[in-house]
């Protein structure tokens, strides 16, 4: 029974890592709390379920569809809302944007598509049994593109000119001014890619529960509790400690009942941000770096 | 050697917010000379390092290389004008490797010109060769100098800017610094903006201090005549 259990929340907290992933890459290299990440979150449930059951064009061209706008969306964000904030304006003031652009977001979703659960994918889903463990095609295809995208993730980080350049400027932005990076196209990556990894979450949700309006909230919620459980400034903490987060959310539920899931959820992230506040994998800064 | 004027300030003002910092700075520096900035903490050193860096846009005033004006430039332009800038305290990107905070030191480089310009930093620097896959939080503050000032070199800049290169570093190390900074100047005929703490130090280096004071520059001085009498020169300095 455990087994099964542990298996679910993998696959839960694979979605979860994706989208605690792509807010770290947004954090850390704009400094922006992109609370609106989970608006990102829910417009791609809800372009995919547009593209997919009010036209015909096909599962895969409106997969690529919906991510495509999604990752404009989260582009545009950046682009008429964050970008323009003066330099050394008040951490507060880009919270409260983002807020802003959520609030407003989903609402027009609400308005459009209604406050009911829409089913993207009707019926009885096949499922594969693994020894004592039942595993739906859905939950596969979570886990292989979780596994796929936080490879190719951190491939792209360390090897590539770009995956440089997100780093440097997460690391030290001041540095990176000085030696001339290219600041605006960090951003303009952490952005993209970023919303991509949220977008590519909302979708394999809204595959196996569907979606409602304010799916983003909580995703979004789990998203930074995973992300500070993991470690704030480490990429790939944030995604294991996701996946972390969906095995301890599963197990909590096995042994009382789902209601119980937030409350363990928040009081993990209070134990955390008081006896390890750097997270589970991050470095504890040297005092003259703080 | 030095020859002709390769830069000049010109009643450049600068401010942190409405803060004031620099108050009409007027500064000429010759071609392929080291100078000295010194002057009591707060006076701007370290802004009049930055505004001449790009970093911050000065207020008022110009700017000029070579007698072309870059007062408007980015410090990305200026990087390619072959400005190169040594953050106070010598930063490093600490979570990568000392190899790949070279390779972003010449982020700006074309891909083709890198691998010979990460060869000339890797001989001037050979220590650093060494340790080239620890990640440069792991470093010795002096290592940490030596990479910081190899990620400027990596563009071969005709202008080097330096604040503080030796801060936080034992006496032996500054010596070795400054000579270090010495022998590029001579080898490769850079000219040297120094800021540094170490006053006797920077003043045995350099050809000619400037002596900034509350924003502005109120004297030029010889730093060796500066040096024969380090008591009087520390009354006309504070």
């Amino acid at each position: 029974m455990i087994w099964q259990y542990i298996v679910n929340g993998l696959c839960a907290g694979a979605l979860f890592g994706l989208t605690a992933l792509g807010l770290s890459l947004i954090y850390n290299v704009t400094n922006v709390f992109h609370f609106a990440h989970g608006a990102v979150y829910t417009s791609a449930a809800y372009l995919l379920f547009l593209f997919a059951c009010k036209t015909s064009i096909g599962a895969a061209p409106a997969t690529i569809l919906a991510l495509t706008l999604a990752i404009l969306l989260g582009v545009l964000m950046d682009r008429f809302f964050y970008a323009p904030l003066p330099a050394g304006v008040r951490r507060t003031v880009p919270i409260i944007t983002s807020f802003g652009i959520y609030i407003v977001i989903v609402n027009l979703i609400a308005l459009g598509f209604g406050n009911d659960t829409q089913i993207l994918h009707p019926g009885v889903e096949k499922t594969f049994e693994i020894g004592p463990v039942i595993v739906t095609r859905i939950q596969a295809i979570q886990a292989s593109v979780f596994a796929l995208l936080f490879l190719l993730t951190a491939l792209l980080l360390k090897f590539s000119r770009y995956g440089r350049l997100i780093r440097a400027v997460s690391d030290n932005r001041k540095l990176a001014e000085a030696l001339g990076l290219d600041i605006k196209k960090a951003r303009l990556l952490a952005f993209s890619y970023g919303s991509g990894l949220a977008a590519a979450a909302a979708c394999l949700s809204a595959l196996e529960t569907g979606m409602d309006p304010y799916m983003g909230l909580a995703a979004t919620l789990s998203a930074v509790v995973a992300m500070i459980f993991g470690g704030v400034r480490v990429f790939a903490a944030a995604a294991v400690g996701g996946v972390m987060l969906g095995v301890i959310q599963s197990l909590v539920t096995w042994q009382t009942s789902a209601r119980w899931q937030s409350a363990v959820t928040f009081a993990i992230l209070l134990v955390v941000l008081i006896f390890r506040p750097q997270g589970l994998f991050g470095a504890k800064k040297r005092l003259e770096e703080q | 050697m030095t020859t002709g004027t390769f830069l000049s300030l010109e009643a450049v003002h600068a401010a942190y917010g409405r803060k004031e910092i620099l108050r009409g700075v007027n500064l000429s520096v010759n071609s392929g000379e080291i100078a000295a900035l010194i002057g009591p903490n707060g006076s701007g050193k370290s802004t009049l390092i930055k505004v001449i860096a790009g970093i911050l846009k000065p207020a008022a005033g110009a700017i000029r290389m070579n007698g072309e004006d870059i007062t408007q430039t980015s410090a990305a332009q200026r990087i390619d004008r072959e400005i190169g800038y040594f953050m106070q305290g010598g930063e490093v990107f600490r979570g990568m490797s000392v190899h790949e905070n070279m390779v972003l030191g010449g982020y700006r480089l074309k891909p083709s010109e890198l691998s010979a310009r990460l060869r000339e930093v890797n001989a001037l620097f050979p220590k650093l060769q060494t340790v080239r896959g620890l990640h440069a939080g792991a470093l010795s503050g002096g290592e940490r100098q030596a990479l910081a000032l190899a990620m400027v070199l990596i563009n071969r800049p005709r202008l080097l800017l330096l604040d503080e290169p030796s801060a936080g570093l034992s006496p032996a190390l500054v010596k070795h610094t400054l000579n270090r900074v010495k022998e590029i100047n001579e080898k490769y005929g850079t000219t040297v903006i120094l800021v540094e703490q170490n006053i006797k130090e920077a003043l045995r280096v350099s050809q000619r201090a400037f002596i900034l004071k509350d924003g502005r520059i109120v004297s030029e001085e010889n730093p060796a005549r500066l040096l024969e009498d380090e008591t009087a020169a520390v009354h006309r300095l504070f």
